[in-house]
């Protein structure tokens, strides 16, 4: 009988446990904790405010959007974070895009914000896809995070459209530091139809993208560096045929996609031989590089390549890091990478050699036979949305929290060194430094002993950054890398470009995405001679029957011109 | 000395009339057992056959996140109609079928083989070493088994096409060839779940009599005469059991895999009803138009159970049920 009633227990107990499981709240609430027993955080940040124990008020009283980047960007007052009553503790849910996405075995920037700001942080990285996904299903499950990092505009407008967000407009005036960088064009951006769908932030990199070519080889192929189509293909041509590297072996290409077969990704800039690469405006009109032979083109000059069998093998399929194997091991004659990245992983691959630093040079902007192009793609673009919780605003107290912690990781706040690459001195103290010079720019510089290099298990430190950090203003001062990469940073960014239309479209999303599709799947067929170039004409009406005629009218409409 | 009497045969008490055993008078008679299975009740209430209800329900709807399931409108057959109106659809269904009917046709009998090859294995310890190895790349994952194939079929470092140059022969580009995209998937698949897939046709085949075995032999059975007079016989019921099963998948072909598989190169050939959903419905937040597609796969699946449940009884006499 004993036994039975124990057994009866037993069962009830789990079936409690499944029922409550099974039930419990997804987190429609907003989610509060409770007051921690400590009551007041420290406020050892120069962003964090004291416990003020009454609302000062928003410290930007107007919106008013500047033109431009601060010239020498400056920290804010932190006496303008007084409206945060930090005695009460709140549970944060945060989401980025990030670079990593392995779980550290002690996040110590958590436990450093979580002390700051008197919060329970979780934090979620993963990459732009999943994050995509994992967004949008939270958001179908009513377990929306409170904050995200979203490069996707697209998605946001819709979150938005279905009412599940905060207009950016109730939080930017607890961001003085942010408002910074909201620039008259970003707000432009970021708003659709008198809405503000989330904070636009400042990008990552700066236009410090271009194509490297190989110093080394081209002298000893006798040649000097490429500026038009036919110099290019000259080029490759040697690549693949004079053995550039000397080992008697047929093992040297001019590039690939790096892509992982979605899409052109290191290739995709050669588009900008024959003329714009996105929407713009051509004599008035509305044009795009499908209906004036832009595209047409540069697929025909890819296929030339691949016909030579000019390109890397898998040079469609293989991915961003796989690549490197080819890329910085000497098998490679062009790539399409950030100024100082390419220095210092060429750098690294050939274990610190210093001659390292001299075997990749930015190109200029390769100009068509026929003297179209000469200018790399369009700069100027956001880094993507800070998107906030519509039920965030229920509990306004978090809602400040929020704006406050974001606003002190944006450059160059109190908190934004100690969340960037792993933890600056805040944190590590001696493993990395940080110098802010008078003309606004900085040097951050990580030794090798830090954990975030140190070891591979905490490599996602590095993730924090997503949310405020930024090579803008970022400066080198470290034989041979730094100098170097900054120099070529410096090069790439006054290169010339073309003018910038994206910044005033809000094209429909799934249409855009689906075009992409259509676009990515028959542009290989073309290379691949699946398709003729001959049905160009008929593939340019399909394209316009999948969606194109829908947005050419609605980019027509948007930036005030006439449709061709 | 008296003989001992043989004590009577017990008769069994008559039972009460069935109508007068309820329901609720074998719960309370049965608690325990009935309390114990609660939880996988709640489980499968829950977790399994509340979605379906919703999944009816917003197969109807326009679903807006901020409005929930009840409060979004109805829209009838639209979320259908997007579906069936898309240009790619067609092509979809196509790859779906002949894809699953691949996965199928390839799928199916080499399993059976392995198991009978098993069963007949003399040697206990050959016979666990080795369905251990088979059974291993079940437990990898997709992005594992990819990364294994891409090692073995890439152009530049792959090991076939390494031994196709060693050959003489030129290297191919097997990730960028439609012919070779569906045999890639459907071999790798395979080779993932050949292992596993024979477990149940094992404790099938370690319920045949072993005195039949015997009997055949005696009989002049050889080996192979054997496995077609005793083992399929006695597996068939088994067998009909996992092919009607397997119909009801005609519409979904492993999108979990070809997700991972292809790219836009091969996608006229590897788009299925699964990616498409992925792309459709997650990556453009058209989720009815994701359920009403899911719905349709789970109706066809049942149509084609019961189709293939009714062939199976009127040629084998057996069936699912």
């Amino acid at each position: 009988m004993k036994k039975r009633k124990h057994y009866a227990a037993m069962a009830a107990a789990v079936a409690a446990c499944t029922l409550l499981s099974a039930c419990s709240g997804n987190g429609n609430e907003p989610k509060q904790a409770a007051p921690s027993s400590g009551a007041a955080a420290t406020a050892s940040g120069a962003a964090s405010a004291k416990p003020s124990g009454g609302d000062t008020g928003a410290p930007v009283k107007e919106l008013n959007y500047p033109d431009a980047f601060p010239a020498v960007p400056k920290a804010v007052d932190s006496a303008s974070y007084a409206y945060d009553d930090l005695s009460k503790k709140y549970e944060l849910d945060l989401m980025v895009a990030g670079a990593f996405n392995q779980p550290v075995p002690e996040d110590k920037i958590k436990s450093y914000l979580e002390k700051q700001f008197n919060v329970s942080l979780t934090f979620s990285s993963m990459n732009g896809e999943d994050l995509k996904n994992a967004v949008t299903v939270r958001y179908a499950s009513g377990d929306e995070p409170d904050l995200v990092m979203f490069p996707f505009k697209d998605v946001a407008l819709s979150l938005y459209n279905s009412g599940q967000l905060l207009d950016a407009r109730e939080m930017l005036p607890y961001m003085p530091q942010t408002m910074q960088y909201v620039t008259k064009d970003y707000a432009n951006w970021a708003t659709v139809d008198g809405n503000m769908i989330g904070i636009p932030r400042y990008p990552v990199f700066p236009d410090n993208w271009s194509y490297f070519i190989r110093q080394d080889w081209l002298q000893k192929l006798g040649m000097s560096a490429p500026t038009n189509e036919d110099e290019l293909y000259a080029y490759a041509k040697a690549v693949v045929e004079k053995d550039p590297d000397g080992n008697n072996k047929a093992d040297t290409w001019l590039m690939a996609t790096a892509g992982g077969g979605n899409g052109w990704s290191m290739m995709d800039a050669l588009k900008t031989m024959y003329g714009h690469p996105s929407w713009n405006v051509a004599d008035g009109k509305i044009n795009h590089p499908m209906l004036d032979g832009t595209t047409k083109r540069f697929l025909q000059f890819v296929k030339k390549l691949y016909d030579e069998k000019l390109l890397a093998p898998d040079w469609y399929t293989i991915g961003w890091e796989p690549f490197k194997a080819y890329s910085l091991n000497d098998q490679i004659g062009m790539v399409w990478y950030p100024g100082w990245n390419i220095v210092d992983e060429q750098y690294n691959a050939k274990k610190k050699d210093p001659e390292a630093v001299k075997l990749w040079e930015p190109l200029q902007p390769l100009k068509s036979s026929d003297g179209k192009g000469g200018m790399y793609g369009p700069g100027g673009n956001p880094g993507g949305l800070f998107i906030v919780s519509k039920k965030v605003a229920n509990d306004p107290g978090k809602m400040k929290r929020i704006a406050h912690l974001l606003d002190s990781m944006m450059y160059p706040n109190a908190n934004y060194w100690a969340v960037s690459q792993g933890g600056g001195p805040e944190i590590f103290q001696d493993d990395s430094r940080v110098q802010m010079n008078e003309d606004g720019t900085n040097v951050f510089f990580i030794k090798d002993t830090h954990i975030q290099k140190a070891k591979p298990e905490y490599q996602s430190l590095a993730d924090w950054q997503f949310f405020g950090y930024t090579l803008i203003w970022q400066v080198y001062d470290d034989e041979p890398v730094g100098v170097t990469g900054s120099k070529f940073n410096q090069q790439i960014v006054a290169m010339p470009r073309y003018k910038n239309y994206d910044m005033y479209l809000t094209l429909d999303g799934p249409t855009v995405t689906k075009l992409n599709d259509f676009q990515n799947k028959n542009e290989i067929s073309f290379v691949l001679g699946k398709k003729s170039f001959d049905d160009w004409d008929k593939y340019v009406e399909d394209w316009k029957k999948a969606g194109g005629q829908k947005l050419i009218d609605s980019a027509a409409e948007q930036l005030k011109v006439e449709k061709q | 000395m008296a003989q001992p009497v043989p004590a009577a045969p017990s008769v069994p008490a008559p039972e009460a009339p069935a109508a007068e055993v309820t329901l609720w008078r074998r719960i309370v008679r049965h608690r325990m057992l009935y309390l114990m299975f609660l939880p996988v009740a709640v489980y499968y209430i829950v977790f399994r056959y509340w979605p379906i209800g919703l999944a009816w329900i917003v197969a109807f709807k326009d679903l807006k996140l901020g409005m929930g399931v009840l409060d979004s409108a109805w829209v009838g057959l639209d979320n259908f109609r997007v579906m069936f109106e898309d240009p790619e659809i067609v092509n979809v269904l196509r790859n779906t079928v002949e894809i699953s009917l691949l996965r199928i046709v390839v799928g199916f009998f080499p399993p059976i083989i392995l198991a009978i090859m098993f069963h007949d294995l003399s040697s206990g310890r050959l016979k666990k070493w080795l369905q251990s190895a088979v059974y291993i790349p079940h437990f990898f994952s997709w992005v594992i088994i990819f990364g294994i194939v891409f090692a073995f079929f890439s152009t530049g470092t792959g090991f076939v096409n390494n031994v196709l140059e060693a050959m003489g022969l030129p290297r191919v580009e097997f990730f960028l060839s439609e012919g070779w995209f569906r045999p890639i998937l459907i071999g790798s698949a395979l080779w993932k779940e050949i292992g596993w897939s024979t477990i149940i046709y094992l404790a099938a085949l370690s319920t045949i009599d072993a005195q039949l075995y015997e009997a055949a032999r005696i009989d002049g059975a050889g080996p192979i005469r054997r496995i077609f007079a005793v083992t399929l016989p006695g597996i068939l019921s088994v067998v009909t059991f996992v092919l009607c099963l397997s119909l009801g998948n005609i519409l979904f072909a492993g999108g979990e895999q070809i997700l991972l598989f292809y790219n836009k190169a091969v996608l006229d050939t590897a788009d299925v009803i699964e990616t498409w959903v992925y792309r459709e419905g997650l990556s453009r937040l058209q989720f009815s138009v994701g359920t009403a597609v899911g719905l349709f796969q789970s109706l066809i699946g049942m149509v084609v159970i019961l189709a293939g449940n009714t062939l199976a009884k009127r040629y084998t006499g057996r069936g699912i049920w």
